[in-house]
């Protein structure tokens, strides 16, 4: 469910269309999603499951100044995702390993603490635009809305639309209380 | 007007389920300038049995609201990772052949939703079905469908037709 809002009406649309993405992912093993389930790889499309994506000092400026709207989320680091038309991410959980590794290896102090990823919505909800966590799915939502999404909750995205989907995730540590 | 219902007692197996013997597989029809761009045989191609449907499909037809002079039956398969993009159904065969009046399709979905299933119309999402549900839309309701799950994702459609 939506948790929160932020205000973004000074982010342009045409901004978004503006990124520069470093990374195109496919995303087709799901980050271990059906081995670690003993299930079978879909059939996808070659070129379905396919994000477009771009991170920390590769992100644009404006993916920066979103980031600081969220100071509950210690060690965030930011990402901007983008789905073409046609495009999906399938079942997936985030494990964070990037995330867990940095705190190993800088000795963080995560006591008491999770590991969590932001899902900021950069465009009000358009049809075909669509996200599931945990078997939650979202009917309505408004630019500059968020969720969370923690650690073991399946979810998968799709764009059956004719639009662009972009979002902005910002994975860091919070407290659990600070994240309700 | 988009009006939701359930059919009681659904009482599809699974075992009747597995045995669709699809025979068409076919890109779905694009409508606009925009589909053609981003949706392809690759992305957009679905299985789907009309008049070769087995008997308990065409007995779908008996089990929603008697509102209709005439009516056609289909089912479909939307594969893992295909697409029905944004368009509208006409249904100008069955116009054709039964003349003109009000149409619209009966959305009968087979199964419980699973994870990744998607169905939207008019700008309304729809998941979270039981086996049963139906969705009633109209000839110019736009709406959209797609499966980024593991599953096959079957539905029935009955399009009916009330003479003028």
């Amino acid at each position: 469910m939506i948790k929160g809002h932020v205000d973004l009406s000074w982010l342009d649309e045409r901004e978004l269309y503006l990124t520069k993405f470093v990374e195109e992912t496919n995303t087709i093993w799901s980050g271990g999603y059906w081995k670690d389930n003993n299930m079978a790889i879909p059939d996808y499309p070659t070129d379905g499951p396919i994000v477009l994506q771009t991170y920390d000092e590769y992100a644009p400026a404006y993916a920066q100044k979103i980031r600081e709207l969220f100071p509950q989320i210690e060690h965030s680091m930011v990402t901007v995702n983008c789905i073409k038309p046609g495009r999906f991410i399938g079942p997936h959980i985030d494990k964070f390993f990037r995330l867990n590794d940095l705190a190993k290896l800088n000795k963080w102090d995560i006591e008491g603490k999770i590991p969590v990823r932001v899902n900021v919505f950069l465009q009000d909800k358009i049809m075909g635009h669509f996200l599931e966590i945990a078997d939650y799915t979202f009917p309505e939502y408004s630019k500059g809305d968020y969720t969370y999404i923690l650690k073991d909750q399946v979810h998968c995205v799709s764009n059956v639309s004719n639009i662009n989907r972009y979002t902005l995730q910002i994975t860091g540590y919070a407290k659990t209380k600070d994240i309700q | 007007m988009i009006k939701y219902g359930k059919i009681d007692n659904f009482g599809i197996t699974n075992d009747q389920m597995s045995q669709l013997n699809f025979d068409d597989y076919f890109q779905c029809y694009q409508q606009t300038p925009a589909i053609e761009q981003y949706y392809t045989e690759h992305n957009s191609s679905i299985w789907q049995m009309f008049e070769t449907s087995p008997q308990w499909v065409h007995d779908l037809a008996k089990k929603i609201p008697q509102d209709f002079d005439h009516h056609v039956v289909s089912v479909i398969n939307i594969p893992p990772g295909q697409t029905i993009p944004h368009h509208v159904d006409k249904h100008f065969k069955l116009k054709q052949e039964h003349g003109e009046g009000e149409s619209h399709r009966y959305l009968i979905f087979l199964e419980d939703w699973k994870r990744g299933h998607y169905y939207e119309v008019h700008d309304q999402p729809f998941t979270k079905w039981n086996a049963g549900d139906w969705v009633k839309f109209g000839i110019d309701d736009w709406h959209i469908a797609g499966n980024m799950g593991e599953q096959p994702f079957y539905s029935a459609q009955v399009t009916v037709l009330k003479n003028d």
